[in-house]
């Protein structure tokens, strides 16, 4: 899926002339914007803090890693070493009737959260081999990977009202059916490579869990869990212009994983010597079939199955308006998510309202999963109730995929009624 | 409308991209397998034995024949027909109920036993006797056979059989088997002056409940008493001056199994022919060849004492003892590198010993007096036992041998490989280089590939003292390179052909081979692996 929204996304940058506002997975948002309306929408997020747009890109879609490319991240190595990314589809209808100040949300959304924070010897170690590290040791702890996929079934209600100058407040609860996981953690592991290469030890103090090999389809059913999702709006008047805070929320849950997921723990120190050979002269399949690397994994790692429990990166979100005149309105904010090797990403926001139909913004941002990242956006208004929304907020990806760091996208497409 | 066409487009293209894996090359070092070579690769460890100053020396003992004393003892299957015939003239004789017919002498059968022996005396170990018989009466009667010379518990042989009536055209006719098993047989005679002789006897008795009726001319009263797969347990005669030939035959030789070709330089070896004589008879024997055979079919014969010439072995004593009734008569053959050429014998690295032998029994006649014997389950054997040093020097000893090779449940993982360098770590203590070469072969034994060979393919061997004993040990390092066309071999091949040559240092000086040597292998690879590809 975050394939299809790479692609649209691109070719709708490259087609449009202008963007619009920024997305941050929050649904609550298409109402603050468009009220009573129907909402398709899809957007992804990736970024890193040592791993440029087109290491990424390549990884994801595939092809060939060469030594130039693995070469150039080398240089922003930093000891802990973070990428991460989510994706988010969706489709959410808010309703409600006009004499009422209740609103109503029903929708669903598929998600995956992604993270990882890694060591530097764990990039060498990983993309280059352990060569490198003939006689030494690679250091492979403090490091984790989460991804989490699941799809989240939501109901909830807006307090609003048809007197714009009041705040407006909603929540929301889904029922959440997990997808797929994996969670890898290492305390202090390292990998131990001798000098004439006569062992690898692997001193691990590491867990892995994934939830049921065995699920294929997205409707069999490896866990369960529940959510909350908060915001409130609430609009003042400066002598700037019309100011508004937005402040929500979203992922306070968590997903209880299947029975059936895998838990892999090794807490050992494991060395690999070679296959002992007792004759030379008779290498038999037994002997040979000891040297594959399942035969290493099963005898230095224990593994159970058993229920689990994640919890979900708890995104936290405010927005600051001010609307300075009819054509400029300046957006800035602070997001993070917790439990998701995030750092807090503060960003300023642009929106040029060039006609009554069309808007577009220019976003900048530092922080979260990566370092400096900048979009663009537009906003179409189509026959009054139809409303087109696209952009990015890390736009070098795709202009300078080489050299820089992140790269998101989004779309909507709102009915209003 | 153009901007609604935008999302269709980007489905469609969504759809129809392929997604491939990402890969990339790593370089990686890792152990592969360790071992060690010993002198079992070379020897047969159950027969490696360590002396008291840490020297190694190869023990062995081997049987090269052995003639069981059924070779010497056959009692044929044999018939003796007793046939009476009352009237030879026409004639008539009435008898009644009760009466007894018999007017028949003891009757002395000779055995035909081969190779001359004349036996006087046997027990037999297992056996039958097939009786049958023969009644022209017309009444009923009862035959009763005996062996008067079998005699069990003291209690001589004898059968009755009842027999319906007959007639001279259609006489009556039964048989039965009798279990002659631990019968004692006297086959001297009736006075005991004659051999391979026993006596017989038939009875004939009218039935009580037979009519009165007449034998009359040309009535024949017949039965026939056949010995039948007689195996003696003991045997006492005179057993001739027959000669036993032995060979030529051959016999393994398992010390040398594992080497194909190549010459070993001996500095001392010794080999003890023991043969022993469990009969109780006088031999007199001669070893015409002894020769070793290695599989390039080059041969060495022994020479050295009574190789060639005749030795007299004695005769074993009885003991009287049923559980061990022999005392054995044995006769040392001793050669050693002083008294023959036996460390060319051995050097030879035969597989296998050609032998050929022959004994003459009583070379100096019945001087027993009939009392030569032999029991069942004794023997003529010879058993050879041979020590030898691990002291010497080798000249391009090979081992040759195949071994399967099946990398199949790696070819995920080797196809992988890029290429690379398989690295093999020696630390050898032996006093010999070795020579390396691998060959892969196909399941139909066709060459695939070379894995190793010459020059860069030697395991060098540390420097060894004035005795000859290594000093310290020595480090080798060999590398394999392999690139995709290599790799490509090792996952069509199934099996692998090894040729290992052996070349002891200071040649042609001779080198000690301690128990505390060692070789020790290391493998490793070096190669780059594409991860994910």
């Amino acid at each position: 899926m975050r394939n299809s929204f790479f692609i649209l996304s691109v070719i709708l940058l490259l087609c449009s002339t202008s963007v619009t506002k920024a997305q941050f997975g929050i649904a609550f948002m298409d109402y603050v914007e468009n009220k009573r309306s129907i909402n398709l929408g899809a957007e992804y997020e990736i970024n890193s803090d040592f791993l440029s747009n087109d290491f990424i890109n390549r990884f994801y879609l595939g092809g060939y890693i060469d030594k130039s490319m693995k070469d150039r991240q080398m240089g922003r190595l930093s000891g802990s070493n973070v990428i991460g990314g989510l994706v988010n589809t969706h489709l959410t209808a808010f309703f409600g009737k006009d004499s009422s100040r209740y609103r109503f949300l029903v929708g669903v959304n598929h998600r995956q959260f992604f993270n990882a924070s890694i060591t530097d010897d764990t990039y060498m170690l990983g993309f280059y081999g352990n060569k490198q590290f003939q006689g030494e040791s690679a250091n492979l702890g403090k490091s984790e990977v989460n991804n989490y996929t699941f799809q989240e079934y939501k109901m909830g209600f807006v307090i609003d009202g048809i007197d714009t100058s009041k705040a407006i407040m909603g929540m929301a609860l889904s029922y959440l059916q997990g997808q797929n996981f994996i969670r890898l953690r290492t305390n202090d592991s390292q990998m131990n490579t001798a000098a004439d290469a006569s062992s690898i030890s692997l001193s691990t103090d590491a867990e892995l869990s994934l939830s049921d090999t065995a699920a294929k389809k997205w409707t069999d059913y490896t866990g369960g869990g529940m959510s909350a999702e908060f915001f409130a709006q609430t609009p003042y008047t400066s002598r700037l212009g019309k100011s508004k805070f937005f402040l929500s929320v979203s992922n306070l849950g968590f997903i209880r994983w299947s029975d059936q997921s895998l838990n892999y723990k090794a807490d050992s120190t494991f060395t690999f010597s070679g296959v002992n050979v007792s004759n030379v002269f008779d290498l038999r399949d037994s002997t040979l079939n000891a040297i594959s690397l399942d035969s290493i994994v099963t005898n230095s790692t224990s593994l159970t199955r058993a229920h689990t429990s994640t919890n979900l990166p708890v995104t936290f979100l405010i927005i600051h308006k001010i609307r300075f005149n009819k054509l400029f309105e300046l957006t800035n904010g602070f997001r993070h998510l917790f439990n998701a090797n995030y750092k807090p990403y503060l960003f300023v926001d642009g929106a040029f309202y060039i006609s009554k139909n069309f808007a577009t913004n220019v976003h900048v941002g530092f922080g979260g999963y990566g370092k400096l990242s900048g979009g663009i956006g537009i906003n179409i208004n189509i026959k009054d109730h139809f409303v087109l929304k696209l952009g990015s907020n890390s736009l070098q990806g795709f202009v300078a995929p080489k050299s820089t760091l992140g790269q998101s996208a989004y779309c909507t497409v709102s009915y209003k009624f | 409308m153009k901007i609604y066409i935008i999302p269709v487009l980007a489905s469609i293209l969504f759809f129809s991209c392929k997604k491939e894996k990402p890969y990339w090359d790593t370089d990686i070092v890792a152990p592969v397998a360790t071992s060690s070579l010993n002198l079992t690769n070379l020897f047969p460890d159950t027969l490696l034995e360590s002396n008291s100053d840490g020297s190694l020396k190869i023990a062995l003992e081997t049987d090269l024949f052995k003639l069981a004393a059924d070779t010497l003892l056959k009692l044929p299957d044999t018939t003796f027909e007793n046939v009476y015939i009352p009237f030879t003239f026409p004639g008539f004789y009435t008898y009644q109920p009760n009466d007894n017919i018999n007017f028949l002498p003891n009757n002395e059968v000779k055995f035909d036993i081969a190779n001359g022996v004349k036996l006087k005396e046997a027990i037999i170990r297992s056996g039958k006797l097939h009786i049958e018989i023969y009644n022209p009466l017309r009444q009923p009667t009862i035959f009763t056979c005996s062996v008067l010379s079998a005699k069990l518990n003291n209690v001589p042989l004898s059968i009755a059989m009842q027999m319906p009536a007959g007639t001279q055209a259609s006489p009556a006719y039964r048989d039965t088997f009798v279990d002659v098993s631990n019968y004692r047989v006297d086959f001297s005679g009736a006075i005991g002056n004659q051999s391979n002789t026993v006596i017989e006897n038939m009875a004939v008795l009218i039935s009580p409940a037979a009519t009165a009726d007449t034998l009359k001319y040309g009535d024949t009263l017949r039965t026939n008493i056949t010995f039948v797969d007689i195996v003696p347990q003991f045997g006492r005669g005179y057993f001739g001056t027959q000669t036993l030939n032995l060979g030529p035959d051959t016999t393994v030789f398992d010390v040398f199994n594992q080497i194909s070709s190549g010459t070993l330089g001996l500095d001392e070896a010794t080999i003890e022919l023991l043969v022993s004589n469990q009969f109780g008879i006088d031999l007199r024997s001669t070893i015409t060849a002894l020769q070793s055979l290695n599989p390039q079919n080059a041969t060495v014969t022994l020479t050295g004492p009574s190789i060639g010439s005749s030795f007299n072995v004695g005769r074993a004593t009885a003991t009287g003892n049923p559980a061990s009734p022999v005392i054995p008569y044995n006769k040392t053959l001793v050669y050693n590198e002083l008294n023959s050429n036996l460390t060319q014998f051995i050097g030879n690295l035969p597989r296998s010993i050609s032998y050929s032998l022959n004994s003459q029994l009583n070379p100096l006649g019945n001087v027993s007096g009939f009392n030569d014997f032999v029991y069942y389950g004794t023997s003529l054997s010879a058993r050879m036992k041979a020590e030898i040093p691990l002291k010497f020097s080798a000249n391009n000893i090979v081992l040759l041998d195949t071994t399967e090779f099946d990398v199949s449940s790696l070819t995920e993982q080797i196809d992988n490989v890029n290429e690379g360098k398989l690295r093999l770590r020696a630390t050898n203590s032996y006093p010999f280089n070795l020579s390396l070469t691998g060959v892969l072969l196909d399941e139909n034994n066709n060459p695939i590939e070379t894995l190793i060979s010459g020059p860069n393919n030697v395991i060098l061997s540390p420097n060894v003292d004035g005795n000859g004993i290594s000093v310290g040990s020595r480090e080798t390092w060999l590398e394999i390179p392999f690139d995709r066309s290599k790799l490509e071999s090792m996952k069509k091949a199934k099996k692998i052909a090894y040729y290992i040559g052996f070349n002891t240092t200071n040649q042609p000086n001779s080198v000690t081979f301690l128990n505390s040597y060692k070789l020790d292998l290391l493998l490793t690879a070096d190669f780059n692996y594409s991860v994910n590809k």
